[in-house]
């Protein structure tokens, strides 16, 4: 009979009675020392009561319950007889029925048993690690029903908590709960990614967002991927239709075609207002009707996760799926994620080859760079004058002399010549390009002070002639 | 809140109407990023019902039209074959399972011709069931065969687990290992330890009360002195004892 079902049968009367030694020889792995064949008499039974106040008078409070933990580790195993003497791996003792072996060649047999059995067995692998989702997010054309499924895409809510606007995108009722069509799913889902690509090719500003508890490292993950902007928190009302007063300490930046942010727009960043988004991803819009709705008047196109409780007409595009699961959201705004990562790509090929860059400046920035121009000219034409004054402090006979000695530096610039000159400064230079215009300045103002520093050096020559 | 919207569909119109009629004549609006986009891929219809899928035909009983639009239950031939199995084996829903799904394409690298043990799948009440509709559908067995012999084939391989479990403990019992004691072995050691307790209580109880009796005896006797000195004497014990008898 096996002990533990003696325990079962006979309760407390079979543990109490002090144990065989036969039984004890079975459970234990400890070979008991040979000694005489004469059962050692069992311990006489103590009331614990009786053991303390024996010593209670030598031991601190903390010595007390020291010894108490040591006797109920002492009596919980059932192998625990009186031949306790130490630690067990310090004693000699037989092992598989073998010659009795001292710790250390205890040592030296585990060690050949060890690396006897070390290829055996099957190698225990983690299949799922939830963390994938996020570091490596499947890319649209990676979108399979099956991968959907395994997402739990599918599962929508208690039938009675739906929304009968969803009903085309149900597939049926299983336990209780609504099934979204995973052809559905998906379908929605290449479509959203789609226009997430293109907003993105097309240099607009994407926001992403998802403000249900874990939502967080998805929707930054998804936005870091697309070159976008995230909210995980609670979206500000007002943040779009009241954005002046809300985000007026929020600072703006203007950056190139490769998004190096430009210099010499402190004036304008400084004044801009703050900016709208192109595309508003939401990950829970159930939450988040305010902010819907603003885009709603603002008339900026929302992509939403519209699970079978949501309402679907709170987006433009709808991604029918289960918003309760972090796994399926994880999916999902991985997909849409690298679709903008995809669109910033192809943005940035297209900018470097030269191609015409499919966005507008926005007017108030092409106002902006404007009225910046015509300033550099007035600048100009000052610079151009003021040059042209200090070379007509010369008497005729000088100038033939510097005409003849340097006869490309034509200083009589005319009228026109330096209007014309004035033109092609004005087409060369703008602002997307703000270093175009430096050279010239610059070139021009090397020459006048060389013609100067030439004209001194004749100067002084002929005060010495003079002399 | 809660209302439907109806500028979100229409957001291409809107900006391609705001685009057409300038309110500033002089002001250049700009046309947005996502209108090209949205004109190329527009959205979905979302504002028409459209009638619920059907897996099968309706139920003559169900006239009303609000049905045409109700989603239909989805019934697979598997979960009448699933309810007889774990009604007959209840405990079955007790282990542990696994149901987390990598790519979803497990189900289909089993092969149920091959027996229940199938690679990447616990043994489990799924796998009679999916046998069991293997051998209905493949080998033309009637709904009770097949299942007596899917059946059959899991308490086979149930055994064996148990078998291999055990020989598993005994081999490392046999090489050192310790398990400790089991949830039953430390229950009843618990229970051993109440009982001391009481056996130290009900012995200071005794003890107390048995005093409290002598006290109480003693007193009673205090009270009575001269009676119990009067029964001290034998003759005078039976006088008294006769002359109650006699009242």
């Amino acid at each position: 009979m096996i002990v533990r079902n003696a325990a079962a049968r006979h309760g407390r009367r079979a543990l109490a009675s002090p144990i065989l030694r036969s039984t004890l020889r079975q459970l234990s792995s400890e070979s008991v020392p040979t000694e005489p064949a004469v059962a050692t008499p069992p311990p006489k039974a103590q009331l614990p009561t009786d053991h303390i106040k024996d010593n209670s008078l030598a031991m601190s409070s903390k010595q007390l319950k020291m010894s108490k933990a040591k006797e109920t580790i002492m009596t919980l195993g059932s192998n625990s007889t009186p031949t306790h003497e130490g630690q067990s791996w310090t004693r000699s003792r037989k092992i598989g029925g073998s010659e009795e072996l001292t710790p250390w060649d205890q040592w030296v047999e585990f060690r050949k048993i060890r690396a006897k059995t070390k290829k055996l067995g099957s190698i225990v692998k983690r299949q799922y690690n939830p963390t994938d989702l996020i570091n490596d997010p499947p890319r649209p054309q990676d979108v399979t029903l099956e991968l959907l499924m395994a997402s739990q895409t599918h599962m929508g809510h208690h039938t009675s908590l739906w929304n009968p606007g969803n009903s085309r995108y149900i597939y049926g009722v299983r336990e209780g709960i609504h099934i979204i069509s995973l052809e559905t799913t998906a379908a929605h889902l290449r479509r959203a990614a789609r226009v997430v690509e293109e907003v993105a090719r097309c240099g607009g500003l994407i926001l992403f967002v998802g403000t249900r508890k874990g939502q967080m490292e998805i929707v930054t993950k998804a936005s870091e991927l697309a070159g976008a902007c995230h909210v995980f928190t609670k979206w500000t009302p007002g943040g779009i239709t009241n954005r002046d007063a809300i985000l007026k300490y929020a600072t703006t930046k203007v950056v190139d075609e490769k998004d190096q942010p430009l210099e010499d727009f402190g004036v304008f960043t400084e004044n801009a207002r703050p900016l709208l988004p192109d595309l508003v991803v939401c990950l829970n819009p159930k939450e988040n009707y305010t902010l819907l709705y603003e885009c709603g008047l603002k008339d900026i196109p929302t992509i939403g996760v519209i699970d079978t409780d949501a309402d679907p007409t709170w987006v433009t595009y709808t991604i029918p799926a289960n918003d309760d699961s972090l796994r399926s959201i994880g999916v999902i705004a991985g997909v849409l994620g690298r679709a903008g990562e995809r669109g910033q790509e192809l943005r940035k090929l297209a900018s470097e080859k030269k191609e015409t860059i499919p966005w507008e400046t926005s007017p108030t920035l092409n106002d902006f760079m404007a009225k910046h121009r015509r300033n550099v000219q007035k600048e100009q034409r000052l610079a151009l004058s003021r040059a042209k004054d200090n070379v007509v402090g010369f008497t005729e006979e000088e100038q033939d002399i510097l005409q003849s000695q340097y006869a490309r530096a034509e200083l009589d610039s005319s009228e026109a010549a330096m209007l014309e000159s004035l033109g092609e400064t004005a087409s060369v230079e703008g602002l997307s390009e703000p270093t175009a215009s430096a050279p010239n300045l610059g070139e021009i103002e090397a020459q006048l002070a060389r013609v100067k520093a030439k004209a001194g050096e004749v100067e002084a020559e002929l005060k010495g002639l003079n002399n | 809140m809660g209302v439907k919207q109806i500028r979100p569909a229409r957001v291409y119109k809107a900006a391609e109407n705001e685009l057409r009629n300038r309110i500033l004549q002089n002001k250049p609006i700009p046309t947005p990023p996502w209108f090209e986009v949205v004109n190329s891929v527009p959205p979905s219809e979302n504002a028409v019902r459209t009638v619920a899928l059907r897996h099968r035909a309706p139920s003559k009983k169900a006239t009303k039209p609000r049905n045409l639009y109700r989603p239909q239950q989805i019934t697979y031939p598997e979960d009448s074959l699933r309810s007889t199995f774990y009604k007959d084996h209840p405990w079955e829903l007790a282990r542990p399972r696994n149901i987390v799904e990598t790519d979803g394409r497990d189900a289909q690298r089993y092969d149920w011709s091959r027996g229940l043990r199938q690679r990447g799948m616990q043994l489990s009440g799924e796998s009679v069931v999916q046998r069991q509709l293997w051998l209905m559908e493949n080998q033309q067995m009637g709904r009770e065969k097949a299942y007596d012999q899917a059946r059959r084939e899991f308490y086979r391989l149930r055994q064996e687990e148990e078998i291999e479990r055990r020989v598993a403990l005994e081999e490392a019992k046999y090489v050192g290992a310790y398990f400790g004691k089991s949830r039953l072995d430390v229950g009843l050691q618990l229970e051993n330890a109440e009982y001391e307790k009481w056996k130290v209580w009900a012995a200071k109880e005794s003890e107390r009360r048995e005093a409290l009796l002598q006290e109480s005896r003693a007193s009673d006797f205090e009270d009575e002195d001269a009676d119990v000195e009067a029964l001290e004497t034998p003759g005078a014990a039976t006088e008294s004892l006769g002359a109650a008898e006699s009242r």
